[in-house]
């Protein structure tokens, strides 16, 4: 039986991991609200650009563009996005986990990988069997439309010299608070959507310099964005996991708090006991 | 509808919405050269260079905004400017402006491969925009 002043210790280091884990909660509420907010104000450039994509698709334009034509597959570049930090549950382990599948399944053609967040990037890096093109461990402490987009025209680069004839995406889709979803995209070549809503009020459009430059201009716009979406989604989705998990880290710190103050007590009670024993036999002994 | 004297203007970065208004008049630098809209204007798109809008709201008010990359779509009287950078000239902050001018001729003299000197470029051509579009909000405001 270990003493009461023992139990008492691990009862107050306990109190102070819970207090850890309910501020972490709380931080990441607030970045939560962050994040949706950044979603949010992204929504309408992402409405309008989706919007002349459509049209622009709709008006039989498709083949001009490299961006649209897809060409036979020998390399693909996996676009892995996960987190800087941990104490987020499964949602590294998660996508590391698909990634890795995803490599496994692609054994036709050569997958290359782009890494954003450190999580991955340290997982990976412990793995020579890989090739990783670039890794990126930063983007995530502060993101910015102007450090991802220069991301995404890399490899918009690599996609139209030809080094990589797919670019495809696995992220966390943040669903709410406590859900997200892992999903795998192909982003390039940009998949034409027919819907047939947008096409009736298609509109002709009179280009300049040219119809092409148009396209390709726009096209590249679509994807870097699409990038940018990824990640902010992907950002909120970590804040949602960390709320979550830093949650119920709480919750069982609370429970083994009244675990630890149960045993304690009987502890306690038992000394006294023990204490009053003695005493009494004590005096017993001596009349 | 025909005698309308407005269009609704919005400018949209994929950080944000900074403006949705009705305007009489508004000057986009288009890739090719400045073009102007008045409403009912044919759909037209096209990508947009570095450089300043000038806007005319509904009551004749110049206002001036400073912009870089991305494309302007005119649509039914309606005309959106999706753009990478979108600063009104309140916002311009001039002296850092002036410091990244500064910083972007330094960095083009030193600029080895043309990936680099087109970052460059960049930077120093959104720098002299931004200026340029402070010093012409100043000037209308003295008018």
């Amino acid at each position: 039986m270990p003493t009461p002043r023992e139990i008492k210790r691990r009862f107050v280091s306990v109190k102070n991991i819970q207090k850890i884990t309910r501020a972490m909660e709380m931080v990441s509420s607030v970045k939560l609200k962050k994040a949706r907010d950044q979603i949010l104000a992204a929504r309408p450039y992402a409405r309008k650009l989706s919007e002349i994509a459509h049209h622009l698709q709709t008006k039989s334009l498709a083949s001009l563009s490299p961006l649209l034509i897809a060409r036979q597959v020998k390399t693909i570049n996996l676009v892995v996005v996960s987190s800087d930090k941990g104490l987020c549950g499964s949602f590294s382990a998660n996508i590391l986990k698909k990634s890795m599948e995803f490599v496994r399944t692609h054994t036709e053609c050569k997958v290359t990988l782009t890494i954003l967040g450190k999580k991955a990037c340290d997982f990976y890096g412990r793995r020579k069997n890989y090739s990783v093109i670039n890794a990126y461990n930063d983007i995530f402490f502060k993101p910015g439309y102007e450090r991802v987009s220069e991301i995404g025209q890399k490899l918009l680069d690599d996609y139209l010299n030809g080094a990589i004839d797919e670019v495809d995406v696995i992220y966390n889709e943040f669903k709410s608070a406590a859900v997200s979803k892992t999903m795998v995209e192909q982003l390039l070549p940009i998949k034409a959507t027919e819907d047939e809503a947008t096409s009736k009020i298609a509109t002709d459009y009179l280009f300049e310099p040219g119809a092409q430059e148009v396209l390709d201009a726009i096209l590249q716009k679509y994807f870097l964005f699409q990038i940018w979406r990824v990640v902010l989604e992907s950002y909120a989705a970590e804040q949602g996991a960390r709320m979550t998990a830093m949650n119920a880290a709480t919750k069982n710190a609370g429970e083994l708090i009244e675990k630890l103050m149960l045993i304690y007590n009987k502890a306690r009670q038992g000394l006294i006991t023990k204490e009053l024993l003695e005493v009494v036999s004590g005096a017993e002994a001596l009349k | 509808m025909a005698n309308e004297k407005t269009y609704l203007l919005e400018i949209v970065t994929p950080q944000k919405k900074i403006f949705s208004q009705q305007v009489q008049f508004a000057v986009f630098p288009a890739l090719e050269g400045e073009i102007g809209v008045l409403p009912h204007h044919t759909a037209f798109l096209s990508p947009l260079a570095c450089g300043k809008v000038k806007i005319t709201d509904a009551e004749g008010k110049n206002s001036y905004c400073a912009v870089c990359g991305g494309f302007v779509e005119v649509g039914k009287n309606s005309v959106s400017l999706l753009a990478e950078l979108a600063e009104f000239a309140s916002e311009i902050d001039v002296e850092r402006a002036k410091k990244s001018k500064t910083d972007a001729e330094s960095l083009l003299a030193q600029a080895q491969s043309p990936a680099e000197k087109a970052a460059a470029r960049l930077k120093h051509n959104k720098a002299i925009t931004r200026i340029a579009v402070a010093k012409q909000a100043a000037l209308s405001k003295i008018e």
